[in-house]
Parts: C-alpha cells; sequence; structure tokens
C-alpha cells in the first residue's frame, strides 16, 4: 500500500479535473463528428442543470420535482428577449435566469416552509401549473405550436464550448457551496431545521438564497437550450418528464454528493439515446427499476457504489 | 443574566407552564428540576425562543427577548442543547462545530473555524473532527451538542438533561465538563435534569417546577428538604407519613 503526503490527493484531483476539461474542449479538434459533437454539448447542459437541482434537492434536502418550470421560464424568456427585443444571445440568457430565479422566490418562499414529501407534493403543482399557464401564454411562449429562435450553424458549433464553461462553472460553484459557510448552513438544516435554528442558522433566508441560485442557473440551462435546439415549446420545456428526469439523475447518481449528478446526468443521458429510438416504454422502465434499486440498497446511489468499492467507512462517507 | 418573569405557556386549556419567574446571575449554574411533565422542557423552548410565551416576558441582560426567533436568541447569546440528541448527521464533527461559530460567535471565518476546533477540543473530541456524528456512542453525542453550543460562543447555556442516560463514568465526566465551561468560557448555565446527584454536585441553586407551577426554590441542599418537593417526587401519602 502506497501512502500519500495528505496534500496529494486534492491535488492530483484538480490534475485529474484540469485534464478532463482540456480533452473535452479539444475533442472537437482531434475528431469533430457532428453527432458526438451534439451529444457532449447536451451532456453538458443537463450536467450543469442537475447540478443546479442538487443545490436545493441535495445540500438543503428540499426535493423538487417542478424543477422545469424554471428551466422552461429562462428558455421562453431569454428566446423572447433575443427575438422580439433584440437582445444580444448572452444577455438574453442571463434574463432568463434573473427572471427564472425571480419566479421561484415567489412560489418557493411558501413552500419551503414545508418539508420532505410535502414540499414536493408542492413543486408538482407549481411545476404543472407552470406548464398549463404557460401553455395558453401564446404572447410570451407561442402556444403549444412553440417557438423557433433563428441558429447560425458556426453559433451552434461555438456553443459547445459555452456549455462546457457552463458546466465547469457550475462543478466550481457546487465545490465552493459545499464548503462554504452557506453550505455548512444548508446541510445543517437538511440534517435538522429546529436544531439549526437553535445555534443561529436562519433558515428561511437560507433556503431562498439557494432556491434562487438554483432556479438562477436553471433558467440559463433554459436559454442555452433555446439557443441551441433553436425551437422550443411548453409541453417539452416545461413537461413533468423534464422535472422528473432531474430527480432521477440526482438520485441515481448520489444525491448532496458533487460526483453523483455529474455521472447521474452521463447515465442518464447516454441510456436515454441508446434506449429511447427503440424502445421508449423500456428506457422508463429501466430507470424506475433503477430508481427502486438505489433507494432500497445504496441510498448514496453511483457515488455511495463507489465508495463501497473503495470500502470507505461509513462515517468518511459524504 | 437571564431573566424570566411569569412565564406562562398554553396549549389549548393546558397550561404546561403556569406563571413561572426566576433569575440566573452571572457565572451561576442553576438547575430546574421537577417529575416528567412538570414543564422544564417548556421553560426552556421559551428562553431559547423555539415557542413563544403566551404570557410573561424573558431578559438577557437589558435586552427583551420575549417571542423572538431561536436562531436571533441563539446569535443574543441564549444557546440550548437537546435532551434527545440532534446532531447534524450529514455534517462532520468539526463541521457541526464550525456551522455554530460561523453563524453565532460574529468572528470571521478563520476565527469561527479555530473556535469550532477548539471547543471541539475542549468536550474531547479533536480526534474526531472529520468523522459523522453518526460513528459516535450517546455519551460522544451529548459531548458534541455541548461543543457545538458552546461553538456559538454563548453568554447563558441552556442544558436540557445532558448528564441522563450516560454511563456513572461519564456522567462524572460531563459534570467535570459542565464545570469547566462556566469556569473557562464564562458561561451562566441554566440546566433541567433528572440526575439528583449531579444536580447536587453542579447547581448552586435550583428551581423546582410541578404541574407547571413553581412550588419551590433556592439551595439545592435546603430544597430537597422542602415537603412540597418531596411530595412532587414521592407522592403526598409518603410525605405525610414521613
Amino acid at each position: 500500500m502506497i501512502s500519500l503526503p495528505p496534500w496529494a490527493p486534492r491535488r492530483i484531483y484538480l490534475a485529474g479535473f484540469a485534464i478532463v476539461v482540456a480533452l473535452i474542449a479539444l475533442l472537437p479538434f482531434i475528431h469533430d463528428n457532428y453527432y458526438w459533437h451534439n451529444q457532449i454539448t447536451f451532456t453538458l447542459l443537463i450536467v450543469t442543470a442537475a447540478l443546479a437541482w442538487n443545490w436545493l434537492g441535495g445540500l438543503l434536502g428540499q426535493v423538487s420535482f417542478g424543477h422545469a418550470a424554471m428551466f422552461g421560464v429562462g428558455g421562453f424568456v431569454a428566446a423572447r428577449l433575443q427575438m422580439s427585443a433584440h437582445f444580444p444571445m448572452l444577455i438574453g440568457w442571463l434574463g432568463g435566469g434573473v427572471i427564472a430565479g425571480s419566479y421561484a422566490l415567489i412560489w418557493g418562499h411558501p413552500t419551503l416552509r414545508l418539508r420532505g414529501p410535502y414540499f414536493s407534493i408542492a413543486t408538482i403543482g407549481v411545476g404543472e401549473a407552470t406548464r398549463l399557464i404557460c401553455t395558453y401564454w401564446s404572447w410570451l411562449t407561442g402556444g403549444s405550436s412553440g417557438l423557433s429562435i433563428p441558429v447560425d450553424i458556426d453559433l451552434k458549433h461555438q456553443l459547445y464550448w459555452y456549455a462546457l464553461g457552463l458546466a465547469v462553472l457550475a462543478l466550481m460553484a457546487s465545490y465552493a457551496l459545499r464548503k462554504s459557510p452557506l453550505g455548512l448552513s444548508l446541510l445543517a438544516i437538511k440534517s435538522d431545521v429546529d436544531a439549526a435554528a437553535d445555534v443561529g442558522v436562519s433558515s428561511s433566508r437560507l433556503q431562498d438564497l439557494v432556491l434562487f441560485l438554483s432556479g438562477l442557473t436553471m433558467g440559463i440551462c433554459g436559454g442555452f437550450y433555446a439557443s441551441y435546439a433553436g425551437f422550443i415549446e411548453p409541453g417539452d420545456m416545461f413537461g413533468f418528464d423534464r422535472s422528473i428526469s432531474f430527480v432521477l439523475m440526482g438520485v441515481i447518481g448520489g444525491i448532496g454528493t458533487i460526483a453523483g449528478p455529474v455521472l447521474g446526468a452521463m447515465v442518464f443521458v447516454v441510456l436515454k439515446e441508446s434506449l429511447l429510438a427503440y424502445y421508449p416504454q423500456l428506457y422508463l422502465g429501466l430507470f424506475g427499476i433503477s430508481l427502486i434499486l438505489v433507494i432500497l440498497f445504496e441510498p448514496l446511489g453511483l457515488v455511495g457504489l463507489g465508495m463501497r468499492v473503495l470500502r470507505k467507512p461509513i462515517g468518511e462517507r459524504p | 443574566m437571564i431573566r424570566a418573569e411569569g412565564l406562562v405557556k398554553r396549549y389549548g386549556g393546558l397550561r404546561a407552564v403556569d406563571g413561572v419567574s426566576f433569575r440566573l446571575q452571572e457565572g451561576q449554574i442553576l438547575g430546574l428540576i421537577g417529575p416528567n411533565g412538570a414543564g422544564k422542557s417548556t421553560c426552556f423552548a421559551m428562553l431559547a425562543g423555539s415557542t413563544p410565551p403566551t404570557e410573561g416576558r424573558v431578559f438577557l441582560g437589558d435586552r427583551e427577548l420575549t417571542g423572538i426567533p431561536a436562531f436571533r436568541a441563539a446569535r443574543a447569546g441564549v444557546v440550548r442543547t437537546h435532551q434527545i440528541v440532534r446532531p447534524f448527521a450529514h455534517l462532520t464533527l468539526l463541521e457541526n462545530c464550525t456551522v455554530a461559530a460561523v453563524q453565532c460567535s460574529q468572528l470571521d471565518h478563520r476565527g469561527a473555524l479555530a473556535l469550532a476546533r477548539e471547543m471541539l477540543k475542549f468536550a474531547g473530541l479533536d480526534a474526531r473532527g472529520n468523522d459523522k456524528p453518526a460513528a459516535l456512542t450517546l455519551a460522544g453525542r451529548k459531548r458534541l451538542e455541548m461543543a457545538r453550543a458552546l461553538s456559538c460562543a454563548p453568554k447563558v447555556l441552556l442544558l436540557d438533561e445532558v448528564i441522563a442516560g450516560v454511563n456513572p463514568a461519564e456522567a462524572q465526566e460531563m459534570g467535570t465538563l459542565i464545570l469547566r465551561a462556566r469556569d473557562e468560557r464564562k458561561v451562566s448555565i441554566v440546566m433541567t435534569e433528572h440526575v439528583m446527584p449531579a444536580v447536587m454536585r453542579l447547581c448552586e441553586y435550583v428551581v423546582v417546577l410541578d404541574a407547571g407551577k413553581l412550588i419551590a426554590e433556592g439551595k439545592p441542599q435546603e430544597v430537597v428538604q422542602h415537603p412540597e418537593v418531596i411530595a412532587a417526587y414521592l407522592g403526598k401519602a409518603r410525605a405525610n407519613a414521613g
């Protein structure tokens, strides 16, 4: 057994992370395949969204089944800002993100007083209500027929690196959040909201803050998706299966960990892509089965499985 | 330090606490005792801001704390522990204390971290800082409750049955820890406790509650001789026979 000095693991992780990011960034120059270009861009976007979901679902322990609402609001606001008000793309994304975050606060401030399953049930209602209202608001969303955003083919190619940038930012934000006083306070609220108040944690303010950050990032992802896909419609953007997909990624990957949503998102995109075309029923069934297996046998998902393989004692697990 | 004036807590028709007043002097250890259901924990909850009193007022020095939320009471310097331990299961021991220090101690992040380490060491848990609370025994978790509460740098510590439920050797150590907290950390302490030898050893002043009412107060040796106290604990017939 080789023993490493205490600073070594951290540097090894950092170096590994930098190498992976560099490889992904250079990949299109080495082997420019349209299919993989598309797949990786999309995966990076979903990784970002899954990380943002995990700030609320993992760190705070408030599992949202309605995060597609912010994804959709961000997407449509960003599209409208670009098409009707002729703002540049990045301003459009940011505007969509801010509106989505603010929208999250409007429904979230009252509902975050609920905890656990009660909060989750409320978010199902929020998600579905948002979908219905936005389907009727054709001035914003174009109704059921949706919106087409003109996409420049060069821009679409470049969006690959934008997606990588978003994912790296979300990953660094997750890490900083986990180590920051805010992250510790969120985990304390997740453990025991009353005991947290007894050591001075103001739960309502911090819950609102993290919900805003999560909604903001979700909205930016929606804006990116609008620019990348070139066509968005409410049934897809606000769809319940989209909301569910974020929960699945978090839970299957490892809820509350940082690697978890990343792994979960990758597994999700790959499985969905390979199964959806031929066995559309099988794909949802497969996710259902893996969800049950994770909840029954390994509450920390793929990350927990990895720790079991590495034989980390329970006391050292995240 | 802390002053309760005519505290009343009603739950529907039940008066859980019925007009209780007492005063904690600086550097004192005050015992709040009484049989089960006497209203001790409800009193604690009102002092710590966990629940607002129906009537009455709570002061810390000159500052009125009546009805403020728990997180503000903690930041003002009144911090409680829990009868049934409530560690933050998702955080390491050091992080458990760091949260408290960051939120309450008014130190910067570095200072808060140093205070958290110091308090873990104070409670004898410094070797286990990177463990999760799940890895501790009950006595260890009770010490963690103490370390976490002290990381708030409180003026007044409210200890809710920190000794009950551990073995005699651990109880002895916990008692010593409480005395050291008073002397070294300069906190004044209100404690509820069922373990009478610990009350006799630690408390300078005792307030006895029964059925929500204050029935006796004074030095512990005097209070245990008080007929109403004996009646509350052992029943009327025995008291009369004695």
